[in-house]
């Protein structure tokens, strides 16, 4: 329906039914007599031909205008009216403005024959002329038309319809962007709405006019205040709006595009509800029954018109486009255009909820998507993204919607789902594809976020070197030597560090410059370069002086200092670094700092000198429990560094009972970290002013904590076990206490292992149990059901250390009880990132080789400890290792190499009597029986005379150690050589060192 | 035309107290099953009969049965007519008391489908909830009989009501488990705005900032903030909410200064309560002026670069707290 060019001609019934011309031409007798002609084009008008009609009008002026007046008089003037008529039926707009014109100009209702009718349509001829011009888009003059009609008509007789006029009047008047006078005519149309009977129609167009001309002039509040005014007159009954509803929609889209959103949603406003529409065109319908329609008072309901309005909307609501789509699509742009972007989500998740069949589905379930991950809705992120990724496999936007559920979901910080969704989604993506690429930096990088820092570098790693064109790439390479630093691999970390800085060397483009030197300057000073720590952390400070983690490198650089003896320093840096935590209001680092202050000023001595400011720490621990009291995580650590602090100002209960509070709360989460330290903490201040059996009594009755906490309540039988070992060592001589140590300890352990089932302790008190019973029973079997327990949790806590107690165990039972011990020790090997615990391993593992008599193995294994191979430097059991190695070649008959490793042991650990004794035996041994004479081109000394000789030099030297640093064992070995040497000097193949000596003077 | 029986002879009326003899009659035509057509003035009715005149100064009545007719189309009284048009020019206090005399003058003839009476009390009881006066829904509720109204919309307005009283109450938990389940059916906006404002009350009450401003959201989307009554409450509280939030305040506190965090939660936030500000200037306030505790936000308005808008941006690593 196009309105804009539509004039409102009312009904024509008084052209049509008067007017015929009275006066009969000289001609009448002829077919073509001008009588004829008219009553034929009055047939024809009547029948709507319009164009037969105008033929005849047409061949009647051209035969009878000349001399009309003379023939007819004024009232010829209605046959160029009929004829205007039917032009501007057809729309030949000029041609009827020029036929109105005539009729107006020509024949004027003067002289003579006026008596005899006259020309009827004179004055409306007006009108008509600016119905024409209107039409013909020449509004002005149309306006004058319609003004000079009101002027000239005659009351009586020109009688009009003032809806339609007004509106026409509206519309010329806004199609001239004369905004004002078209809001005053259309006012006027619709105020006198029932009086005049003002079309619905004529409304609509005016108001259509309106809106462009607002949009034209970016007249926006002439618009608004005029809906404002007459929102009632223009809001039009639901079942009348279908026809119109679309143009509505059109204008407000037309609003849209000249940024006029206010207008835009007012216009959308006036559109009612589809299924409205619907039920009260159903209302209408059936009240009208079996009628074709209703002649209200003020209008006329065609039942037909009806149902196919109805019809329309119940196609576009089962086509899935009704109006609302639109509605909400445009209202969620404008939403997000102005940066709501939560309502423009909540739009979008409408139309996905209740439109879902639009043809624009994928564009509005993409956006969807969209504006959930920009909101931080992750989990509709997830949800609706799941849906867009099935629906449309092949959609343009799949790429954008796998990355914005994923990244969505990792810069909201949703790690834990990251990993999930991740950890499902990368085996199904291509690797090379940018889904891949984003998939794997995202699982790495929220491993690297949960602190699960083992799982994360062979991810981030793996990211590093297949995507080094990534979009990613600089969070890749920051992440991978991070994380390596968080696994305390420092030297490794360091470099990466160093290479990334050089790589992406300009702070203005590399976001992750200054966390790089905070990880730097954590390298550094974990590797004791307090020095180069300082640096980074001054640049830092210098270069990044609004960066996020600027007080925790702040509270980094107070440990720096502090451990440098700095205090003073170093104090300053805890309060800066407190004062901009709660500028930020960042609660965990500014209880972190006041945890740092509490510690440092609460310590009890300073070196060997007591602590002059140990009572400057109260009011921090006070300010710490005042402020960050419930969610610290620094609670433990205060409660326990508080205690000097509160003794010297005789608040020592009160931190007793901080300590037994925390210890209570901790409780509820026996793994939380730090609860050990704590218990031994309050375990320490406890018995400063009660006995071993009060505090006994007290740990098996411990405030607050429930008797069904049995993880908790073996953690404090744990403490108690710690004090009587304690006990045990001050002990000493002292028989009676021994015994009542030992008698402590015992009962203890049994207790907690008839009291607990493994299952309710947590893994630390299972490892110590089991360690327990297998280094201090005659019973180490009974250790394997804790350790196991231990092992097979998904809590991979103290893991190690019960893999270590089962291979202990395992390693002197069966072969394949040592086989299962060099599996456990083997794992620890390649799982564990701690050196010690590696080093350690490796050498359980030569242990049960040898035990094994698995000599090859042992050689190898012996060999993998020694190598400096990668920088690897192993040294904690290098002598006993080299024994071991020996002990391979020996007990393959390898001689030479056994005697060449057996000397390199006792050469080199000759003080380390269990090493070197053993190994100067078996290579004097060895070298007695090899039985070499010697001489050659190097002049070596004969094996015996060798054996002999090296085994009196280490006797002398070590006989030192005798009786004071030897063990029995020790002792026994050594004296076995000293019998060796007097044996040798007895045979007759070896000359005395008393002889050689005896030489050696002469010679001189 | 069709002859009646005399239903007069029925004791139909003359028993009872529902017919009122002081009831204005309404114009309407009996539509018959052949096509027939007859215009009458009603001037009563029961369930399945009515009384009415053939002219409208007559003093003589008919009685017809219902089902003797196809359909009997009433048309709007003229005082409905200017009910209704206070009504959609958002003018519900005045509407209400015009409502409420066609409610009453039309009485007698409520049990015909659409009829005045039913119609008015229908749009007397959706001014009194559009005017927030909702002591006045209850008890107008109390005596309101929806037996005659057809549309369906309707219906689930006086259902909806339920809703509307919980509000009336307080009782929060049970308008949150109303409003989650009602949010699932297809309905006009204009219904799913007031649940999508109602849920928000009820989360809004229960502290629970961010879920309250995203059902406020609906309310102000569902039907292109129409609903203007409903709309500028949810906006001004969505505004509350996001003053009230701990992170727009710190955002607020840091805000140009060298600690302000761009693309914090409490930035964006604060961007989001500022381009509600600009919005409920432009639309969503229906014309009312910005309340001046909310002014300060329109200082963080920045606008959208584009609707379309691009990926999220790579932000800052931060560490897990």
């Amino acid at each position: 329906m196009n309105l804009s060019r539509s004039t409102l001609v009312p009904v024509l019934g008084i052209a049509l039914a008067a007017g015929a011309l009275t006066a009969p031409p000289a001609m009448a007798q002829l077919q073509e007599d001008a009588q004829t002609l008219n009553s034929r084009a009055l047939t024809s008008m009547q029948e709507s031909k319009w164009e037969e009609a105008l033929q005849m009008l047409t061949r009647c002026v051209e035969l009878y205008d000349k001399n009309a007046l003379t023939l007819f008089g004024p009232q010829f003037g209605v046959t160029w009216y009929r004829k205007g008529i039917c032009e501007l039926k057809l729309k030949r707009w000029d041609d009827a403005a020029k036929s109105f014109e005539t009729c107006y100009r020509k024949y004027p209702n003067k002289g003579e024959q006026v008596e005899g009718g006259g020309n009827l349509y004179n004055k409306r001829a007006l009108l008509r002329w600016g119905e024409a011009a209107q039409g013909a888009e020449n509004y002005e003059e149309a306006i004058r038309m319609f003004k000079k009609f009101l002027e000239e008509r005659d009351k009586t007789r020109d009688n009009f319809d003032p809806g339609s006029y007004y509106i026409n009047l509206s519309i010329c008047h806004s199609k001239i962007n004369k905004i004002p006078e078209g809001i005053e005519h259309l006012e006027t149309a619709i105020k006198n709405k029932l009086r005049f009977r003002t079309p619905e129609a004529g409304i609509v167009a005016a108001f259509q006019a309106l809106v462009a001309a607002v949009i034209e002039k970016r007249d926006e509040k002439s618009l608004l205040a005029f809906i404002d005014k007459n929102r009632a007159e223009i809001v039009i009954e639901p079942f009348e709006m279908e026809i119109y509803s679309r143009l509505f929609l059109k204008l407000a889209g037309d609003a849209i595009g000249a940024d006029m959103e206010a207008s835009a949603i007012a216009l959308y406003q006036l559109v009612p509800s589809t299924d409205v529409m619907i039920e009260d065109l159903k209302s209408r319908i059936t009240r009208i029954g079996s009628r074709p329609g209703v002649q209200e008072r003020t209008r006329t309901l065609v039942k037909k018109t009806l149902e196919t309005s109805r019809e329309n909307l119940e196609k576009q609501r089962r086509e899935g486009d009704p109006n609302e789509v639109i509605q909400l699509g445009a209202t969620a742009f404008v939403h997000e255009k102005h940066g709501n972007t939560r309502g423009a989500f909540a739009a979008y998740e409408q139309l996905e909820l209740f439109y879902n069949k639009a043809k624009k589905r994928e564009d509005n379930l993409y956006n969807l998507v969209r504006t959930s991950s920009i909101i931080g809705e992750v989990m509709s992120t997830e949800s609706y993204g799941s849906l867009f990724l099935k629906t449309y496999p092949d959609s343009k936007h799949v790429p954008a919607v796998r990355r914005m559920m994923l990244t969505s979901l990792f810069y909201e910080g949703e790690y834990e789902i990251c990993i999930t969704v991740a950890n499902e989604m990368l085996p199904k993506l291509s690797e090379g594809t940018k889904e891949h690429d984003i998939c794997l930096h995202v699982l790495g990088g929220s491993y690297y976020y949960t602190g699960q820092y083992d799982k994360a570098q062979p991810l981030l790693d793996q990211h590093v070197e297949k995507y080094p064109k990534s979009q990613f790439e600089q969070a890749a390479l920051y992440f991978q030597a991070s994380n390596l630093s968080r696994l305390q691999f420092w030297a490794k970390a360091a470099t990466l560090l160093d290479a990334f800085f050089e790589k992406h060397s300009d702070p203005s483009k590399n976001i992750y410059y200054s966390f790089g030197l905070f990880d730097r300057a954590n390298c550094h000073y974990a590797e004791e370069e307090n020095e180069a720590a300082l640096e980074k952390l001054e640049r830092l400070e210098k270069e990044f002086p609004n960066v996020e983690i600027l007080d925790m490198a702040f509270n980094l650089k107070g440990n720096v200092l502090q451990s440098g003896g700095k205090r003073d320093e170093a104090e300053g840096y805890y309060k800066k670094a407190l004062e901009l935590a709660e500028r930020r209001e960042n609660d965990v680092v500014a209880g972190e700092s006041l945890f740092y202050l509490i510690a440092m000023l609460g310590e009890k001595t300073v070196g060997k000198t007591p602590n002059p400011r140990v009572k400057d720490a109260v009011p921090y621990a006070d300010k710490f429990w005042k402020e960050h009291g419930i969610d610290s995580p620094y609670k433990t650590q205060v409660a326990v560094s508080q205690v000097h602090a509160l003794n010297a100002v005789d608040r020592g209960e009160e931190a007793l009972n901080r300590l037994r509070d925390v210890i209570a709360e901790m409780a509820v989460n026996p793994d939380s970290r730090g609860l050990e330290e704590a218990i031994n903490s309050y375990t320490d201040v406890y018995l400063e002013k009660h006995s071993v059996d009060e505090l006994k009594e007290h740990y098996y009755n411990f405030p607050k904590i429930r008797s069904d906490n049995k993880a908790a309540l073996a953690l404090l039988r744990i403490a108690i076990i710690g004090v009587a070992e304690s006990e045990l060592k001050k002990a000493g001589e002292d028989k009676t206490k021994r015994d009542k140590a030992e008698a402590l300890i015992g009962v203890l352990f049994r207790e907690l292992k008839t009291d607990f089932d493994p299952k309710d302790l947590s893994n630390y008190i299972l490892v110590r149990t089991g360690d327990f019973l297998r280094e201090k029973t005659g019973a180490p079997r009974q250790a394997l059901p804790y350790y196991d327990e231990a092992i097979s949790r998904q809590d991979q806590s103290f893991r190690f250390a019960a893999l270590f107690g089962r291979a202990s165990v395992m390693a002197e039972g069966s072969k394949e009880e040592k086989t299962k011990a060099i599996e456990d020790l083997k794992r620890v090997f390649a799982d564990s990132t701690e050196k010690p615990e590696k080093e350690r391993a490796l050498y359980g593992i030569l242990q049960a080789q040898m035990s094994s008599s698995d000599w090859p193995a042992a050689e190898a294994t012996a060999k993998q400890y020694l190598s400096k191979e990668g920088g690897q430097s192993y040294t904690r059991f290098a002598p006993e290792v080299g024994l071991a190695l020996a002990k391979t070649y020996h007990e393959r008959g390898d001689i030479n190499n056994a005697l060449a490793n057996y000397v390199r042991v006792w050469n080199t650990y000759k003080g380390l009597i269990r090493v070197s004794a053993p190994a100067i035996k078996a290579w004097m041994e060895l070298s007695w029986q090899r039985n070499s004479p010697g001489g050659g081109t190097e002049n070596n000394k004969a094996d015996r005379q060798g054996a002999y000789e090296a085994g009196w030099t280490y006797i002398d030297q070590t006989r030192r150690f005798l009786e004071e640093k030897m063990s029995d064992e020790e002792k026994k070995v050594w004296q076995q050589i000293e019998s060796l040497v007097n044996e040798y000097e007895a045979s007759s193949d070896v000359k005395s060192m008393a002889k050689l000596k005896e030489e050696a003077a002469n010679r001189k | 035309m069709k002859s009646f029986l005399p239903y007069l002879a029925l004791p139909l009326f003359a028993s009872t107290a529902a017919f009122s003899q002081q009831a204005q009659q309404a114009e309407a035509f009996l539509i018959y099953e052949e096509g027939d057509v007859e215009r009458v003035w009603i001037v009563a009715s029961t369930a399945t009969a009515f009384r009415y005149k053939t002219s409208e100064q007559s003093v003589d009545t008919k009685d017809a049965k219902i089902d003797d007719v196809q359909s009997i189309y009433i048309l709007d009284p003229p005082a409905m007519s200017e009910a209704i048009e206070l009504y959609q020019g958002r003018k519900y206090e005045e509407a209400r008391e015009k409502l409420a005399a066609v409610k009453l003058a039309f009485k007698g003839i409520e049990e015909l489908p659409d009829n005045p009476s039913t119609t008015a009390g229908y749009l007397e009881l959706e001014c009194f909830r559009k005017s927030g006066d909702l002591d006045g829904l209850a008890k107008a509720l109390e005596t309101y009989d929806k037996a005659a109204l057809t549309r369906e919309h309707q219906l689930r307005q006086i259902e909806l009501y339920a809703m509307w009283d919980a509000v009336r109450t307080k009782d929060w938990t049970r308008l949150e488990s109303i409003c989650r389940e009602r949010l699932k059916e297809r309905m006009p906006g204009f219904q799913r705005a007031q649940i999508g404002y109602c849920l928000g009350l009820a989360l809004d009450s229960q502290d629970k900032l961010i879920p309250a401003i995203n059902a406020y959201n609906i309310a102000m989307t569902a039907d292109t903030g129409a609903s203007e009554d409903i709309t500028r409450t949810a906006a001004l509280n969505s505004l509350r909410l996001y003053q009230k939030d701990p992170e727009v305040q710190t955002a607020i506190k840091l805000w140009g200064t060298p600690d302000e965090v761009v693309g914090s939660t409490g930035h964006q936030r604060l961007l989001e309560a500022a381009a509600l500000a600009e919005l409920f200037e432009l639309s969503l306030g229906g014309g009312t002026p910005l309340p001046a505790e909310f002014k300060d936000l329109l200082k963080y308005v920045k606008k959208s670069e584009t609707a379309a808008a691009p990926e999220a941006k790579e932000p800052a690593p931060k560490e897990k707290k």
